[in-house]
């Protein structure tokens, strides 16, 4: 292969080329993983819902709303830590029950029970909703409570308590 | 569009100038492999700084939680498994390459005049790379890291005089312990590096300024054809 003098690259130019092109390669291989490991925290998995216990059925009065606690053990980094969480219960027949997440949607303050208006009420921006299906009465709520699903076991009430991204309509577990 | 940016600061800042010198430069003809280690030592070093600044990112210094945050790296970061082990591999080889690059330097007579200074803060340089080792080791508190502190300072306090002063210097008391870590992750994450930079930018600045030295099978050749050049 022969290039007249004058045609094409020179020499110094094609090596110039060839050395930017092993930097690029060498630079992408260790770019690779120190990116990766760097937004490894953006690419983990959210926690799926837990079955907690929230107590024997005689403790839910009916029609009377009641908020629960419980202890989710989450996992930080390498320590394991035990988180509070509460719900809101509504007991609404013998084995029916209306379970809520107790934050509110907006920014995850939790809700209080107002027993004139029978709604429940954010302390934080004024957001209202309603005791009967957690829809948003008022406020800056961009979506009604988080309903969550129970089951009855033994004589007690359990409820799969799942977290659930604050601040917009769509319900996605956070 | 590269070009176009490339003027603006140069314009701005003069860096153009800096780029000819460093990457511009003139050097001897008949330099060969050996010519490479110094470089090599760089990308290591670089390599290192870019992994351990992830590694610090997941890492707790504290000895409840040091071990089980490295098995953390390890086993449920993204690729924390090759950050880690580029980090641990690229010790070893930043000593390889530093001490190959000191024996060419010294087998090759570059440290002589006008270079003697450069040769010095290039010993500076590898005690700061010996100490980044030693430093580095106690960090996973695992079995191996704690006996070797225990052993490598035992050592240290065995020198007259100042022995044991350096022991309870180096361990931050008289046992291995809590103030021990904390104590050898900020020399390994914060002294080291700051000297290490300081320390090489002095190097890379001497090294170019003289140019580096013209190989000797080459001055050789320049006085068999009664041309001194040194």
């Amino acid at each position: 292969m022969s290039v007249k003098k004058g045609e094409g690259m020179s020499r110094r130019s094609f090596l110039g080329y060839i050395t930017g092109a092993i930097v690029g390669v060498v630079g992408a291989v260790v770019a690779i993983p120190v990116v990766g490991a760097f937004i490894s925290p953006t690419l983990k998995k959210t926690a799926s819902g837990t079955w907690e216990k929230l107590g024997p059925l005689s403790k839910f009065a009916l029609n009377e709303p009641r908020i629960t606690g419980i202890s989710l053990v989450k996992k930080d980094g390498w320590i394991e830590t035990k988180t509070p969480r509460l719900v809101w219960v509504i007991r609404t027949g013998e084995q029916g029950f209306k379970v809520f997440n107790a934050q509110c949607t907006h920014l995850g303050c939790i809700v209080d029970y107002v027993a004139e208006n029978k709604t429940f009420n954010s302390p934080c921006h004024g957001g209202v909703f309603s005791t009967e299906d957690g829809r948003v009465l008022g406020g800056p709520p961009p979506r009604g409570l988080d309903t969550l699903e129970y089951k009855i076991e033994d004589g007690e009430l359990v409820v799969n308590y799942q977290d659930f991204r604050m601040g917009i309509p769509e319900r996605i577990p956070a | 569009m590269m070009q176009q940016v490339g003027k603006w600061i140069d314009e701005r800042s003069g860096a153009g100038e800096v780029w000819q010198k460093l990457f511009k430069r003139k050097i001897p003809r008949g330099v060969n492999f050996l010519y490479t280690f110094g470089a090599a030592t760089m990308f290591i070093f670089m390599l290192q700084i870019l992994t351990g600044i992830i590694l610090a990112m997941y890492y707790a210094n504290t000895p409840e939680h040091a071990y089980d945050s490295v098995l953390y790296i390890s086993n449920e970061v993204a690729l924390g498994w090759l950050v880690r082990g580029l980090h641990h591999w690229g010790a070893s080889a930043m000593v390889v390459v530093v001490v190959l690059h000191g024996a060419v330097v010294f087998y090759l007579g570059a440290y002589r005049y006008p270079r003697e200074l450069t040769w010095v803060v290039g010993i500076f340089t590898l005690l700061v790379v010996i100490g980044f080792s030693f430093t580095g080791y106690l960090l996973p508190w695992d079995e191996k890291a704690y006996w070797a502190t225990v052993v490598g300072t035992n050592m240290a306090g065995t020198v007259p005089f100042a022995g044991n002063f350096m022991l309870l210097l180096l361990r931050g008391g008289a046992e291995i312990g809590a103030v021990s870590l904390a104590r050898f992750y900020a020399l390994h994450t914060l002294l080291l590096p700051a000297l290490a930079v300081l320390l090489v930018g002095i190097h890379l600045y001497l090294v170019v300024k003289h140019g580096v030295s013209v190989p000797p099978w080459i001055w050789d050749e320049d006085e068999k054809k009664r041309k001194v050049v040194r």
